[in-house]
This record gives C-alpha cells, structure tokens and sequence, in this order.
C-alpha cells in the first residue's frame, strides 16, 4: 500500500496572543521571538493515523509531501524521525504568498509525479490560516474521494472501514480506494520520535522539485481570492477584577454584582 | 444580484441561527437582491416562512445522508441556475460540501466569514479570522467572479420570518449509485443534561479543574443555574469530559447570556467558539490569563475552592 501525509509547516500555534507580530509585507502572523516554526498539528495527528495504518499493513510505505518556501528541514522532515520513509517537496521562492489554491495545485501535481498513492492523508485544518479547503480542492483536482474528520481506519480484506467524527458522535463509514482523508485531534497523541528515527531522519535526503520542474506557472497559482489585509482586532472590553477578603467572600460578591447588571 | 442560502438540517426541526444568513444576504444588497434557497431537511413550515423569492425543499429521509448525495443534487441544481452569491452556514455538511462546489462550479470560496468589510460589487471584501482567533485578514475577490461563502454562526442578527406560509418547490435527493463510499451507521453522543447551543448560562471547565473530579462540582453548579456543561481542548483531551461538552474552533461554537469559565486560560482555539458570549465571567489563578482580556468579571482564584463557596453561596440566596 502505497501512503502519503500531506504537511504544512506553520508558525508555533502555541504562542500567546501577546507575542504575536504582523508580518505586513508578506501577511503572516509571527511570533515576535525567534521562534521555530511546527508541522501544523493536526498533520502530525494525519501522520499518526498513517503510520498506525502501513503498521497493520505488510509493504506499505508513508510519503510525506510539503510545499512551502525556505521550508525548515529539521521541522519537515519530524514526520521522518516518527517513522514515515521518505519526504518529498516543492520548496520554491515563488510559493511565498502561495494560498491554499496554489498549495493544492502543486500537492497534486506533486502526488501525480511521485504516486499514484492509494491513500492520501493530511490535517483537517492548518493553525494559520483555518481554511480547512486544500484537502477537499486536491479532491476535486485528483478526483479522489474525500472523508472528513477520521479517527480510525482498518482494512477488513478488500473494504477499508473507517470511523469518521461528526457533531455530537460519529459514523462508521465502508469505502473504496483511493481515498483523501483528513484528521484531526480525535486521533490522539503523535507519537514521540524515537532517537534512532532522529538519527535516520538527520540523514534523509529531501527530494525537492521546483515550480519549473513540475511545469507550474506563477499564474496558475494564482488565487480567485485574495487576502488584502491583516491585522489584530481592537478588544474594547474592560474586565473588572472581583477583589476580595478571601474565596467566599469574592463568591459572595461575584453574585451580588451578577445580580445588579441582570444576569441573573 | 441573485444570491442562493444553502441550508441543511439533519432532524425534522428547524434551527432558527439559519435565519443570520439572510440578514448578511441583505447586507450585501438592500434594493436589488432575489434571494432562493435551497433547503435540505428540516420543518417544512418553517422553511416556507423564510423570507425568500423562490424556495427548494430536498427531503432527507434518514440520518446516514451521504454528503456525495447531496453534492450531486446541488451540481444538478446548480447546472440550470447560476448565482452571484452561494452562502452557506458552518456545520457538517457545508464543511464538506462548500469547497468542494466551489472547484466543481468555478467559484470563489471564503468560509468563515463574520463580516462584510465593503459591499460595492466593483469591489466587494470581506473579513474572518485567521491564525486561530488571534488575527482577522481581509479578504477581496476577483471582479465578477460568483462567490460562495461560509457565513460564522452568531455573527450576524436574525431576520424574522414571514408571518404566512409561501409555496415551496420539492426536489428529490439525486442518489449517485457509484458511490465509493457508504455510511454504514451513525451513532449520537449528545452530552447529558442541557444542550451548548441552547443554554441560556454555560459553565465551563479546563486545564485548571486538574481532574475528573473537579468536573462534578462544574456539574453541580450547572445544575444549579440551569446551565450546560461545556470544556476547553485541553480538559477533553485529558478525558475528563465528553468531546461533546468541548467549547471551542474544533467543537461548539456558543453564544449564551452568561459563559462562566473555571481555569481556562483563553487560548485563541477556546476563544472561537465562547467569543460572542454576551457576558464571560473567569476565575483563574493566573493573573495574566488571556480569558480575562475578553471576561465582563474576572476573579484571581483557585478555582476549585471558588466553585465550592459560589454553589454554597448560590443555595444561600435562591
């Protein structure tokens, strides 16, 4: 079984709301800090789920496919150190201000030149920018299938079960192959990698293609929709800090003004 | 200007929050809009009381609806109908469906869209957040190339309904008979007790609550105000609540009177989906917690000796 994980490298989504820059030339949220960039997190939960499938399936192998510009090799290749066997990109200067048009756009034409794959992996959302759209627009450009939100996978003989999150619970879904799925965090932890997947990983070569090479034009990644401006918003709201003697007498008071604004 | 809703709604019911997208409809053009709908599910007779100019009404006969169904019914619909605006609102089925018309039909997709930034059609933008909660980005469209967006819940007022009930066109579910995927059955996990989205007071617990534990006296309190139950990331993660209680970006997105918070820092995810609440009110040890940015009351305190004396105070005074 042949698998790949589509990644994103993003800025650490982890980063208090006060320590955040705007980039305003190239329109990105930074860290003030020199703070290093992640795989999106719920591509590293896409990782997860896929290395736990080729486990349970003899002769699968796990691709892992970016695209992206000045791409952190010790960031990208985490997927490598986690167990995935190789990684495959598209680091070119051009994808600066690429957008999940563009981003799709190469993803297939890079799944088309390294595949075909049977199943096609990635997060349900990158943290940046919340499109949740790349995954379901490389549906439309493979015309592959798409299953939202998975948890779980299995193969029973010939039929591929899968559990896929929905609001308020879940289904159990029986398909075909090929098939794009996307996860999120319902999978549980990414794995840690181990010091021999580092070791490996440090020596992995990425096999890189250009723009060129994929015979991609820059008006071809252009996008019907285009992002103008970025900014913080304003937050007007003023708290008011309940002080008080001690726990009780801070309820005590917490109530009464509750009270006084009709709250309650 | 001819705008289409898309709604869906899986049960026999009818969920009212539909009706924002009508007032962003017209947001986009007072005088000279003809609005359609196309409606998926749900009561009839409410949905013939939209206020609309021409109304389509798909019956959706079980709860196992493939969404590639639906895809197709709306390609077929759309075939014969072209549109300036297609608006559809967040939930499972636009999630899915949305983008994936979008590439189908040649629009331009923007989900998420809590705002109409400029409506002059030379030149229309709008505004979502991005990176989390954390930023909002602005967003244009290439001249006249119809659009579909994904409107945010609880970001814009509701329209009222018509007071009489008009004529609605029924169509059929085009079922795909290729489908290369099948949905075997669905299972419903909705939390105890009062729904998130429907809870006048919601109170909810986080990383702070340190354990299972901590969540029956958040339990206990809600029961007490009539409350839901609703849980950071962080606290679901960890198993001490359903993901069905979860608050936030990946889970409910709620807009109750009073959003009582015990030792939730205020992590942008969280902040998506509690924002619009009218009134937050957070108890927490860290006096610089991003929730108090955002919180009408905040009170530095270890919140699960605070939520003992609030209950015992509350059976006090009522």
């Amino acid at each position: 079984m042949k698998i790949c994980v589509c990644i994103k490298e993003v800025p650490d989504s982890d980063v208090p709301l006060n320590n955040l820059r705007i980039d305003s030339n190239n329109l990105k949220v930074l860290p003030i800090e020199n703070i290093s960039p992640i795989v999106n997190g719920f591509d590293l939960n896409a990782v997860e789920l896929a290395l736990k499938f080729s486990e349970s399936i003899e002769n699968s192998t796990v691709s892992i496919i970016s695209v992206g510009t000045n791409l952190t090799s010790d960031v990208i290749k985490k997927p490598i150190a986690m167990g995935a066997d190789e990684i495959i990109t598209c680091d070119d200067e051009k994808n600066v201000n690429i957008d999940v048009h563009g981003t799709a756009l190469v993803l297939s034409k890079l799944i088309k030149k390294t595949g075909p794959y049977d199943i096609i992996f990635s997060g349900r959302h990158a943290s940046d920018f919340d499109m949740a759209t790349v995954p379901f627009a490389l549906s439309e450009m493979l015309s592959i299938p798409i299953l939202n939100i998975v948890k779980t996978i299995k193969k029973e003989g010939k039929k591929i079960i899968l559990e896929r999150i929905i609001t308020d619970g879940y289904q159990l879904i029986e398909s075909k192959l090929p098939l794009i799925i996307t996860a999120g965090n319902q999978v549980g932890d990414p794995r840690y990698p181990t010091l021999r997947g580092i070791m490996g990983a440090s020596k992995k070569k990425i096999i890189n293609y250009t723009l060129d090479q994929l015979e991609i034009t820059s008006d071809e990644i252009e996008s019907k929709v285009k992002l103008e401006n970025l900014y913080f918003p304003e937050n007007e709201n003023e708290v008011e800090m309940i002080q008080g003697s001690d726990s009780k007498d801070k309820a005590i008071k917490l109530i009464s003004k509750l009270k006084e604004s009709g709250i309650i | 200007m001819k705008a289409l809703s898309i709604i869906f709604n899986e049960q026999e019911n009818f969920d009212d929050s539909c009706l924002e997208i009508f007032t962003f409809i017209k947001s986009l053009d007072k005088k000279n809009i003809e609005i359609t709908n196309l409606s998926f599910g749900g009561d009839k007779k409410y949905i013939s009381k939209l206020p609309v100019n021409k109304n389509f009404y798909v019956e959706l006969s079980e709860d196992n609806t493939n969404q590639i169904d639906i895809l197709k019914t709306i390609e077929n619909f759309l075939d014969d109908n072209i549109y300036d605006f297609i608006i559809f609102q967040k939930d499972d089925f636009s999630n899915y469906i949305a983008p994936i018309i979008s590439y189908k039909k040649n629009y331009a997709y923007i989900p998420d869209v809590k705002q109409t930034y400029s409506n002059s059609l030379e030149n229309i933008k709008f505004i979502r957040p991005v990176h989390g909660e954390s930023a909002e980005g602005i967003y244009s469209v290439k001249k006249n190339n119809p659009i579909i967006l994904k409107i945010r819940k609880n970001s814009f007022e509701k329209e009222f309904l018509i007071p009489i009930e008009k004529d609605i066109t029924e169509l059929l579910l085009d079922i795909d008979k290729n489908k290369s995927f099948t949905i075997i059955e669905t299972f419903k996990t909705k939390p105890e007790g009062l729904q998130l989205d429907e809870a006048e007071i919601v109170v909810s617990g986080g990383r702070g609550i340190g354990g299972k534990e901590g969540f029956e006296n958040i339990k206990n309190l809600a029961a007490l105000l009539n409350a839901a139950v609703g849980a950071s990331r962080a606290a679901v993660e960890a198993e001490w609540i359903e993901p069905g209680n979860l608050v936030g970006l990946t889970g409910k997105w709620i807009s109750p009177n009073l959003y009582l918070t015990f030792g939730i820092s205020g992590a942008s995810q969280h902040l998506a989906g509690c924002s619009n609440s009218k009134n937050i009110v957070s108890i927490n040890t860290d006096p610089d917690a991003s929730i108090f940015k955002y919180s009408k009351f905040g009170i530095v305190e270890d919140c699960n000796k605070f939520i003992i004396d609030l209950i015992e105070e509350i059976k006090k005074t009522s």
